[in-house]
């Protein structure tokens, strides 16, 4: 679903992301760990088409993110770590943009908001202007508009930053059931604990670099991921 | 612990002397200086030099009246309107919507003293619009009149009394406004009307302040008799700024009562404002809100949304609507007079085509939304970037926002000129050929411009659509080209004729806007979608 080939980035005289390599299949929820500025949202930024790169390639679905970037979004949602939506829209106005800009019917918008929005406990709110909104509705917002038009693969950016309990278990499953159901997610986290309970691989990237990159179970083996990563970070 | 947070609120409501808004970085001594100096010299001389006028030109002939109070009446009523104008807004934010309320209210810091740094604050704006207008009256009066200690008395009492009225007034509208904005649905079109109604009738009464000034000055007599019988209050005000001590006395114990009245119900409800969330009200989700559209459409949409949810955005970059219908009922009314007056002041020359070309041109020129609007994009950037749409139809649904708005008008104004200044068909289309070439150009430089020099990292709005280089250029570049159009078309209008003119020039704007639309679907998407 996801292929990551040789991706280097390039600021001033700082490689942010060095010749990163990795690939993500359909069916799987990967976890990206690394310290802060590692450069987890660089390449991230860079998977979604909204940060141009100095070489290699990243291709979703078999299309190249550089040759046909329409094509490739139309398969991908991203939700960034800090989710700086329109706040002159109100909540119902995004999803409406979003569902109209993917094209998505009627009767499948209005469903698929009732459920999520149900989900998420914010139905009664969707009339509200987003400006009204906490960091916690507006990254449920996001959720919510990220699942809208049922993309193939999930890019997300700390996205259990400002969610409550309820609403990480809630994105926890949903994460799931989309790659039981064929799609894949991408998703950077600093919550050790979950990307080992959720993840079906995990790549783990340290000054740009990947420094270790497998299934869950070849990364961890007998020990827990917290230790894997601070030993790797001590190197 | 008063001085502390008196200290805190002259820092808040001063900062912009000290601090680069736009940056966010102190500004050198140097600069602060000049800024405080320009500031000062901005109320004195202008805006003092302007009250001063107006007191030199009505102090003689109402103290010759005997008509002293009346002066000093309408000299208060002046400085409340102007105090409560300058420090209403101010108010709202500093003792409504303070974001700091919940860091003090946290600290071992008792309400009252809270409350009283709070109004202090607000003291001292009041202070300062309303004094700025209370001196020079006062200055006049004793330069007009004979010394006496009632009058110094009387402009004693007038010098402290006025601030400490606009202090409640300001409390009582600034408590007005957060209610209505928390029940109001178009907040933004609404400030849009008040601020146009205010400009209006802020050019009016400086057009018509000499007329107004004789017309007092003349019916001083009814006004005074009027005031007495229907507004006794005012008069007793008046009276005591000549020193009458009944009227001092009266003034004085009103102005402390109505002060202590309103720090009781402030002091009393001040937690509960404080605390108050500020939230909007309830609005339920509409279902025509899930309607789907094309993308286009949506895009379109949400240049609008945009456009619609700012009164900053709609008074700075959409003026030019406004201007334009009021043209076109203008040259309804005025039409035949201002032909008249072509044919006889140029005869044989057909120039209103292209005058109307031109004013519409000139007036269309205050339309510049495209020029800020990619750096209003700010933070939210990265949606447009992730979604699966061409940066082309972006861009297209940018441009389209400022021709709609402009087009609409200006085709009205056009045929309403076209009709009543007698241009015939063809006068008429080449006008409007003139003018619909220029709005597709003035479209394309705004957005060229803002692509060229874009600011995404902004933290207030005010700075992409009044202080960037962007809006700067479109703006002044617009002006400066309809001027250049005018020479040129006046001059073929002796030579070539205006319709040869009018024709060559829609050809020129027709010819830059292509190449402008060129660049930007080729470049300029490029561009967008790397920022």
């Amino acid at each position: 679903m996801l292929y990551i080939d040789h991706l280097t980035k390039i600021y001033g005289d700082k490689k942010a992301v060095d010749d990163l390599t990795l690939h993500i299949s359909r069916g799987e929820i990967c976890g990206f760990i690394g310290h802060n500025g590692a450069g987890k949202t660089t390449t991230l930024k860079a998977t979604v088409g909204i940060l141009d790169f100095d070489a290699g390639d990243i291709k979703v679905g078999g299309i190249s993110v550089k040759d046909d970037p329409v094509a490739a979004k139309r398969m991908i949602a991203y939700i960034p770590d800090n989710p700086d939506i329109y706040e002159f829209m109100t909540g119902a106005q995004y999803l409406t943009f979003i569902s109209d800009i993917f094209g998505i019917r009627e009767e499948d918008r209005k469903a698929r908001t009732e459920k999520y929005s149900s989900l998420f406990e914010l139905t009664s709110v969707l009339g509200q202007p987003i400006s009204s909104y906490s960091h916690g509705m507006r990254q449920k917002l996001a959720i919510i508009s990220a699942w809208i038009h049922e993309p193939k693969l999930i890019l997300l950016d700390e996205p259990f930053v400002g969610l409550d309990p309820k609403a990480s278990h809630i994105l926890k499953e949903m994460m799931r059931e989309h790659c039981d159901a064929g799609g894949a997610i991408f998703f950077s986290t600093h919550v050790l604990e979950v990307a080992e309970k959720l993840c079906d691989r995990i790549a783990i990237i340290k000054g740009g670099k990947l420094i270790r990159t497998g299934t869950t179970e070849e990364i961890i083996g007998d020990e827990s991921l917290e230790a894997v990563f601070l030993e790797l970070e001590g190197e | 612990m008063l001085v502390a947070l008196l200290k805190k609120q002259l820092l808040e409501i001063n900062r912009g002397f000290f601090v680069n808004v736009k940056t966010g970085k102190q500004r050198s001594k140097v600069s602060s200086v000049a800024l405080i100096v320009l500031y000062a010299a901005l109320m004195v001389f202008i805006i003092g030099g302007m009250f001063t006028a107006l007191a030199i030109g009505i102090c003689k002939p109402m103290t010759d009246a005997g008509l002293c109070w009346l002066y000093f009446t309408l000299f208060r009523l002046i400085a409340v309107a102007m105090g409560v104008f300058g420090s209403v807004f101010n108010t709202y934010a500093g003792l409504y919507l303070a974001k700091d309320n919940d860091l003090l209210l946290s600290l071992p810091i008792p309400v009252h003293t809270l409350l009283v740094s709070r109004l202090l604050g607000v003291y001292i704006m009041g202070f300062m619009f309303s004094e700025v207008v209370l001196i020079p009256s006062i200055v006049v009066y004793a330069f007009f009149t004979p010394f006496s200690v009632y009058t110094v008395i009387g402009s004693l009492t007038t010098f402290l009394t006025v601030p400490m009225t606009v202090l409640v007034l300001s409390c009582i509208f600034g408590w007005m406004i957060a209610k209505i904005s928390v029940k109001l649905k178009n907040r933004s079109f609404i400030t849009v009307i008040i601020s146009l109604v205010a400009f209006a009738a802020y050019y009016f009464v400086y057009f018509q302040a000499s007329r107004i000034i004789s017309s007092l000055i003349e019916n001083s007599g009814v006004i005074s008799s009027g005031i007495m019988n229907y507004a006794y209050p005012l008069y007793v005000a008046g009276l005591s700024g000549t020193g009458d001590i009944p009227s001092v006395l009266s003034v004085v114990l009103m102005t402390a009562a109505v002060c202590a009245l309103a720090y009781l119900v402030l002091s009393k409800s001040f937690i509960k404002i404080a605390t108050s969330s500020g939230g909007t009200a309830k609005v339920r989700k509409k279902k025509s809100e899930m309607r789907a559209a094309s993308p286009f459409a949506t895009l379109l949409k949400k240049e609008f949304r945009r456009f619609a949810s700012s009164p900053t955005y709609m008074l700075n970059c959409g003026l030019g609507t406004v201007l334009i219908t009021a043209a076109a009922i203008f040259a309804v009314i005025k039409g035949g007079q201002i032909a008249d007056f072509a044919v006889r002041e140029f005869p044989g020359l057909n120039i209103l085509p292209s005058a109307v070309g031109i004013a519409v041109c000139m007036l269309s020129t205050m339309n510049i939304t495209t020029a800020p609007s990619v750096s209003l994009e700010g933070k939210n950037i990265w949606i447009l970037q992730s979604l699966p749409v061409d940066c082309r139809q972006i861009l297209r649904a940018k441009l389209c926002v400022q021709l709609i708005i402009t087009t609409i008008p200006a085709v009205f104004c056009v045929i309403c000129a076209g009709i009543s200044m007698r241009l015939g068909f063809f006068g008429t289309l080449l006008a409007l050929l003139f003018v619909l070439s220029f709005t597709v150009l003035s479209a394309c430089f705004g957005l060229f411009v803002n692509l060229r020099h874009p600011n995404l990292t902004w933290k207030s709005e005010v700075t992409p659509i009044k202080q960037s280089l962007s809006t700067f250029l479109a703006l002044f570049g617009g002006w400066l080209y309809v001027m250049a159009a005018a020479v040129v078309l006046f001059i073929a209008g002796t030579t070539v004729g205006s319709a040869v003119g009018l024709a060559v020039f829609s050809a020129v704007n027709l010819g830059l806007a292509f190449a402008l639309y060129r660049w930007i679907n080729v470049r300029g998407s490029t561009v967008f979608s790397k920022l």
